[in-house]
C-alpha cells in the first residue's frame, strides 16, 4: 500500500509540474503579441507595461520567466493591475459561495443519480427503465444555459417561489442562503444526475451477473435485499470514484457557468468577470489553483479507491 | 435480445454487416425521428442566406436601433426609448422580426439565430473531425508500437485528461483571442473561429483517444493481425489496412457524440466571452446577449439555448442508436465516451 502511495504523489507531482509548465506556455509563450501588455489589460498605460515587463522578467530566458511566474503564484502575489487587486484576496473572498454551491449539488446529483439508476436496474427493459432512460438522456442534453433561463424566468420572475439570483452567505442567514441555492444546485445537478442513473444502472446489470449474487438468491435472501446488500453496494465503488473526480472538476470549472447565470459572487464568477474584461492574472491565478486542486483530488480519490480495492494496487504491481 | 435477432439470422444471407447495422439502426424508431431532427437543424441553418435576403431583408449583425416597422397597418419601433428590443412578430411585419430584436441594437433575431447556428454547427462538426482523426492517429501509434511510443502518448494524454479541461480551456481560448497565435508560417488573429476550433479541438482528443488505444491494443493480439504480418504487411498497412477497419464502428459512434459534446464546450466557452468573438456570433453568444433581458424577454435566452439543447439531444440519440446498430454487443457507451468506464483490453 505504502508504495503505491508513493508512486502515486510522484505522478502527482509530475502532473502538477506538467499543468504548470502548460498555464505557463498558455499565457506567456503561445500568444502571438507582448505578454505584459496581455497582462497588464486593454487600456494599460505604456509604464504600466514596463513595470510588469520587469517584474515577470520578460527579456530573460523562458526557464527564468517560468521560475519568476511560479514564485508569484506561490508565494500568493499574483495581481491584477488595473485596479490593482491581488488575486488571491478575490478567490478567497469568493470560495464560501462555489463551496456552497457544489456540495449542495453534488449531494443532490448523487442521492438522485444512486436513487434512479437504482430504480432503471431493478426490471432493466421495463416501462421503469425506459421511462428513466429517456430522463437520462435529455438531462445528459439539457445545458446548464437553457435550464437556468428558464427556472430564473418561470420559477423566480413568475411565480416568485424563490429569490431572483444572487447569494446570502450562511453566516448571515442560513434560510436565506438555502432559498438563494435551490435553483443553481437543480441547475448543477442535473445534468450529472442524467450521467450517474446511467452508470450504476451498468453497472448493476454487470454485477447481477456475478457468481456471488447467484449464491445470495439460492441461499434464499429476499431479492430486495440480494439488490441493496449485494448488488447496490458493490456496484457503488465506481460511482464513488467517479463523484470525487466530478466533484473535484465542478469546484474548479463546471460551475462558473451556472455562478454567472445565477449572479453568485464565487471564485467562478470572479474568472468569468475576468473574462468578460480581459484580465488574465485572475484567470491564470483560478485556472492554476483549479488544475492543482483537481489533480491533488484525483491523486486522493486513487489512492482511498486502491485501499478499498486491493486490486487495483496489486494489479499495478503485477503489471510491473 | 436474442428473440430480437432471431428473424434477422434468417434474412441474413446475402447481407453485409453494413447492410445488417443499417436494417437494425431503422428499426429503432427513436433514433430515425431524432436523425429527422437533426436534420431539420441542418437545413433550417442552411437556409439562413435565404430567409435573410427574402424574407427578412437584414444581415445578422445589421443594427435597426433608430428603425420602424409596419406591423398589421402600425407603426412600431424596433427597440423602443428605453432600449427594449421589439418582441416575436411572427409573420405580422411580412416576416421581419420573426422572433423579434435581439438587444438594445435591434438586430433580427431570427437571422441571427439561423446564422449563429452555422457556426455552432461549423465549430462542432469540424472539432469533431480534428479530435476524431488525431485521435485515430495517437492511438493507433500507441497502440501498435507500444513500448516508449505509447508511454509517451499515453502519459500525455493522461496529463490532458486530469486537467479541469473547460478552466484550461478557458484560459487558452481568452489568451489566444486577445493575443492571436502564431505558430511557424500559420498566423491566426484574435477573433478567428480557429482559436475556439484549436482549444476545444485539443482538449477534447484524451475522451476519444484512450478507448481506441485501448481497443487497439486488444485487436493487435487477434489472428488476422498475425496472418497479415506472415503475408509480409508492413506497420502501416497493419495499423491503417487492418486495424483501422476494425475501428470503424466505435469511430462512428464518438465521431457524433463528440459533435454534440464538443458543441456544449463550444457554447459554455463562447458564453463566458472565450470562444467565438464579436462580429462572429453561436448560440453561445447570443444567450449571453439574451441573458441581460432574462427579467423582460426571457425568449431571447431560451430559443437559442433550446436550440443547443435539441441538437445536443438528437445527436445523443442518433449515437446511442448508432453504437446499437453498429455493435450490439459493444462495451464502449456513453460512459465510456464521458470519461468513466473504459472498454474491455485497456488495462494492459
Amino acid at each position: 500500500m505504502l508504495r503505491f502511495v508513493v508512486r502515486r504523489l510522484a505522478g502527482m507531482a509530475i502532473v502538477l509540474f506538467a499543468v504548470s509548465v502548460l498555464i505557463f506556455l498558455i499565457f506567456n509563450v503561445v500568444p502571438n503579441s507582448n505578454p505584459a501588455q496581455q497582462l497588464a489589460g486593454k487600456n494599460a498605460r505604456p509604464f504600466l507595461v514596463k513595470n510588469i515587463e520587469e517584474e515577470w522578467g520578460f527579456d530573460k530566458s523562458l526557464p527564468e520567466q517560468y521560475v519568476t511566474m511560479m514564485k508569484l503564484v506561490v508565494n500568493g502575489e499574483l495581481t491584477s493591475y488595473e485596479p490593482r487587486i491581488p488575486v488571491n484576496d478575490r478567490i478567497k473572498e469568493g470560495i464560501p459561495a462555489t463551496i456552497s454551491l457544489s456540495v449542495g449539488a453534488g449531494i443532490i446529483w448523487l442521492f438522485f443519480g444512486i436513487l434512479l439508476g437504482y430504480l432503471s436496474a431493478l426490471k432493466p427493459g421495463g416501462l421503469l427503465d425506459r421511462l428513466l432512460t429517456a430522463v437520462a438522456v435529455a438531462g445528459i442534453s439539457i445545458p446548464v444555459f437553457l435550464l437556468a433561463p428558464v427556472f430564473i424566468y418561470v420559477l423566480a420572475e413568475q411565480l416568485e417561489l424563490f429569490p431572483n439570483g444572487g447569494y446570502v452567505p450562511i453566516s448571515e442567514d442560513p434560510g436565506e442562503w438555502f432559498k438563494h441555492l435551490i435553483l443553481p444546485w437543480v441547475t448543477l445537478a442535473i445534468l450529472s444526475i442524467g450521467f450517474y442513473s446511467r452508470v450504476l444502472r451498468s453497472n448493476m446489470l454487470d454485477v447481477m451477473n456475478e457468481d456471488y449474487v447467484r449464491t445470495a438468491r439460492a441461499k434464499g435472501l429476499s431479492e430486495r435485499k440480494v439488490m441493496t446488500r449485494h448488488v447496490l453496494r458493490n456496484s457503488l465503488i465506481p460511482i464513488i470514484t467517479l463523484f470525487g473526480l466530478d466533484f473535484g472538476a465542478t469546484i474548479a470549472g463546471t460551475a462558473i457557468i451556472t455562478e454567472t447565470l445565477y449572479d453568485i459572487n464565487g471564485v467562478g464568477s470572479y474568472a468569468a468577470d475576468a473574462v468578460t474584461n480581459f484580465e488574465l492574472p485572475p484567470i491564470m491565478g483560478v485556472t492554476l489553483y483549479g488544475a492543482f486542486f483537481v489533480v491533488f483530488i484525483n491523486a486522493l480519490v486513487d489512492i482511498t479507491y486502491a485501499y478499498l480495492d486491493p486490486r487495483v494496487r496489486l494489479g499495478e504491481a503485477a503489471a510491473e | 435480445m436474442s428473440a430480437d435477432l432471431q428473424p434477422e439470422a434468417n434474412t441474413a444471407e446475402g447481407r453485409g454487416p453494413w447492410g445488417l447495422a443499417l436494417k437494425r439502426f431503422l428499426r429503432n424508431r427513436v433514433a430515425v425521428a431524432f436523425l429527422g431532427v437533426f436534420i431539420l437543424i441542418i437545413l433550417f441553418v442552411l437556409a439562413a442566406p435565404l430567409w435573410a435576403n427574402n424574407v427578412a431583408d437584414t444581415g445578422p449583425n445589421e443594427t435597426h436601433t433608430l428603425e420602424k416597422i409596419t406591423v398589421d397597418g402600425e407603426q412600431r419601433e424596433v427597440v423602443t426609448p428605453e432600449g427594449k428590443p421589439i418582441g416575436p412578430q411572427w409573420f405580422g411585419a411580412g416576416g421581419k422580426f420573426f422572433l423579434g430584436a435581439d438587444s438594445r441594437l435591434g438586430r433580427d433575431e431570427m437571422v441571427r439565430l439561423m446564422y449563429g447556428g452555422r457556426t455552432s454547427l461549423l465549430i462542432g462538426v469540424t472539432t469533431a473531425l480534428i479530435t476524431t482523426l488525431t485521435a485515430i492517429v495517437l492511438g493507433l501509434l500507441a497502440g501498435y508500437y507500444r513500448g516508449w511510443v505509447d508511454t509517451v502518448i499515453a502519459r500525455t494524454l493522461d496529463v490532458l485528461w486530469s486537467l479541469p479541461v473547460f478552466l484550461v480551456g478557458l484560459a487558452l481560448g481568452i489568451s489566444l483571442a486577445i493575443g492571436g497565435l502564431k505558430l511557424g508560417p500559420i498566423e491566426i488573429s484574435g477573433g478567428s473561429l480557429w482559436i475556439p476550433i484549436l482549444v476545444i479541438s485539443i482538449f477534447t482528443v484524451p475522451y476519444i483517444a484512450r478507448p481506441i488505444r485501448g481497443e487497439v491494443l486488444a485487436l493487435s493480439e487477434k489472428e488476422f493481425v498475425e496472418a497479415a504480418i506472415a503475408q509480409g504487411a508492413g506497420p502501416l498497412r497493419l495499423m491503417f489496412g487492418e486495424i483501422l477497419p476494425n475501428l470503424a464502428s466505435t469511430v462512428i459512434v464518438f465521431f457524433t457524440l463528440t459533435i454534440a459534446n464538443n458543441m456544449l464546450f463550444e457554447a459554455g466557452l463562447s458564453f463566458l466571452g472565450a470562444g467565438v468573438q464579436a462580429p462572429n456570433s453561436s448560440w453561445g453568444t447570443m444567450i449571453t446577449v439574451g441573458e441581460e433581458l432574462l427579467r423582460t424577454q426571457p425568449l431571447l435566452a431560451i430559443i437559442p439555448g433550446t436550440m443547443i439543447m435539441l441538437t445536443v439531444l438528437s445527436l445523443n440519440i442518433v449515437g446511442d442508436g448508432l453504437r446499437d446498430a453498429l455493435d450490439p454487443r459493444s462495451k464502449v457507451r456513453l460512459e465510456a465516451h464521458l470519461g468513466v468506464a473504459e472498454p474491455e483490453g485497456t488495462a494492459v
